[in-house]
């Protein structure tokens, strides 16, 4: 075991951004025609880079926050480290099991009942049946749900219940990282409440935690530790009050 | 505890072996996926399952009476005949088609969640095999409960029946094999979908449903016995043709196929030979199909 919870090596990410959407054969075909008429090779696309050489470290235990405008690529880090995309070349090491609450009750279909979805989203994120009946009682509890209420199809359900359903799952999975993208605006503020003093004992039960949030606010709360990202780089990386102080500063001047 | 290493893939990495060990520790999730298909299916209908068992054995009687009445070919027992051959149709045809949308229509959950992706399309598979071995429990009432009633009991059927677990696994790989290709095609191009939609139409045709893969040996129109025994070879080397012929091979005693009163054809016995070029050829399709898939599985999240 190393003692980085994820280490990332000069990690790049180029997306392909299409001019034209090619999404019949036809329209290819066609587009082949042209370019072969007109003598020059018209691919079509565009590769653009949103992540530039990240190297990073983030020890086992530590908070980190992400901030970043809009579009420097803060989600797309996330997803490389959820593995929902391959980097295009550069490397991350993650240590341990990894959870990530991209996005709550995303596998959640409304005909199922609460508790369907709840062991098929279970599955998914890598418990066993058992695993889950032994945690059921307690997913339950912290999302205040009635568990009569999980015989209903999920679509009867309220957006707010849902996703407190969703985020109670998840934090129960004993995961070793937990990767949040602007998942804490969740339910009424006393459900929020519960969720930030979750984190905060998850963290101090030595989780390692790296989240991307809009809100300041809940990183001086949570983090220990900020990274700026500004166009696929890291601008500034440290303690909290330094680099938000100056990131406000950048935002500022930016809006007038 | 483990660890996780992310970065780019070259060509042919990393390898089918380690794909699919990584596939068997999310086999969980198969199972779980495709047991929510079946429950989402039938949902919210009343009649429920029995929803797909009354439609095949209405076009299967449709069908009967189409062949053996207007065109008055085959034995007096056509329709269990042709229900045998229609369901394992409808198993592959059900499962290359929604298999051809699985990733697609998933596509969302695998941009929050990572999960190999080749998750959703076996589930799609497994769920309609499930569904296609219960419609063959339909088949059995239908075959040697209700039909002796019209035309005598049948009998019981030949000790190749046995073999019922390797026909349904050698469609399997076929199945999956096709539907690898189609999947990993449709993700960019959803004229594929189309385009196999049409091919499937005229596969109908091509397999032994409305007539019996012997009516090419014995045909009339070819003069010469040993084109003849080619252009049955030949037939059979699809291997979903013979799949379809060995379902009514293992439930159908050998017996007299043509109509009364016309120059009788006997129903050919069950072949290993065949049965071993099949399995050949489906496993082949199904290793190419999967390695194809997943040198394209990680572009399926960036498509534009």
């Amino acid at each position: 075991m190393s003692s980085n919870a994820i280490d990332i090596i000069d990690l790049i990410k180029e997306f392909r951004v299409y001019h034209r959407k090619y999404a019949s054969i036809k329209a290819r075909a066609a587009a082949i025609a042209r370019s072969l008429i007109s003598h020059k090779l018209e691919t079509g696309f565009e590769t653009r880079r949103i992540l530039d050489g990240i190297t990073l470290n983030i020890k086992h235990g530590e908070a980190v926050a992400l901030v970043g405008r809009n579009g420097s690529g803060k989600s797309t880090l996330l997803s490389i480290l959820s593995r929902i995309y391959l980097p295009t070349s550069g490397e991350a090491v993650i240590d341990g099991k990894l959870m990530s609450l991209l996005e709550l009750g995303a596998g959640f279909h409304g005909d199922l009942t609460g508790s369907e979805n709840l062991f098929f989203n279970g599955v998914m994120m890598g418990l066993t049946q058992d695993q889950i009946t032994q945690r059921y009682e307690s997913i339950l509890s912290f999302a205040g749900l009635d568990p009569h209420l999980m015989d209903l199809p999920v679509r009867m359900y309220s957006s707010g219940m849902q996703l407190r359903l969703a985020f109670s799952m998840a934090i129960h999975l004993d995961a070793d990282t937990i990767l949040i993208d602007e998942g804490l605006a969740v339910g009424d503020e006393s459900f929020q409440e519960r969720c930030f003093r979750k984190l905060e004992e998850l963290h101090a039960s030595g989780r390692t935690i790296l989240m991307v949030t809009h809100e300041l606010d809940h990183i001086e709360r949570l983090a220990q530790r900020v990274i700026w990202l500004d166009r696929g780089k890291i601008r500034l990386d440290g303690e909290v009050k330094p680099v938000l102080d100056e990131y406000r500063k950048a935002l500022l001047e930016t809006a007038s | 505890m483990s660890s996780v290493v992310i970065k780019a893939r070259r060509p042919g990495e990393p390898g089918l072996i380690e794909e699919a060990r990584e596939l068997w520790r999310y086999r969980f999730l198969i199972r779980a996926l495709a047991e929510r298909e079946l429950r989402i299916r039938y949902k919210n209908s009343v009649l429920g399952i029995f929803w797909s068992m009354l439609g095949p054995l209405f076009q299967v009687l449709v069908m009967t009476i189409a062949v053996g009445y207007i065109l008055n070919s085959g034995p007096s027992n056509l329709s269990s005949y042709m229900l045998c051959a229609f369901l394992p149709w409808t198993f592959f045809q059900s499962a290359v088609l929604d298999a051809s949308t699985s990733v697609l229509s998933q596509l969302p959950l695998l941009k929050k969640v990572y999960f190999p992706r080749e998750i959703p399309l076996l589930a799609t598979i497994c769920a309609n095999c499930v569904h296609f071995c219960m419609s063959l429990l339909v088949f059995f009432i239908y075959r040697w409960l209700i039909t002796p009633f019209i035309f005598g009991a049948p009998g019981p059927p030949p000790r190749e029946i046995l073999l019922l677990p390797v026909i349904i696994l050698i469609q399997f790989c076929l199945t999956a094999g096709v539907a690898f290709f189609v999947c990993a095609w449709n993700v960019f191009y959803e004229d594929v979908k189309f385009l196999v939609t049409m091919s499937l139409q005229f596969l109908f045709y091509l397999l032994p449903i409305l007539y019996f893969s012997e009516n090419i040996f014995y045909s009339g129109r070819i003069t010469d016995p040993v084109l003849r025994s080619w252009a049955y070879h030949l037939y059979l080397i699809n291997p979903l043709a013979w799949v379809v012929t060995a379902y009514k091979q293992i439930f159908f005693q050998r017996q007299a196929i043509s109509p009364r009163g016309a120059p009788i054809i006997m129903s050919a016995p069950f072949d290993y030979r065949y049965m071993a070029i099949a399995a050949l050829i489906s496993f082949v399709i199904f290793i190419t199909g999967y390695m194809y898939f997943n040198s394209r599985k990680w572009k399926f999240t960036e498509r534009p």
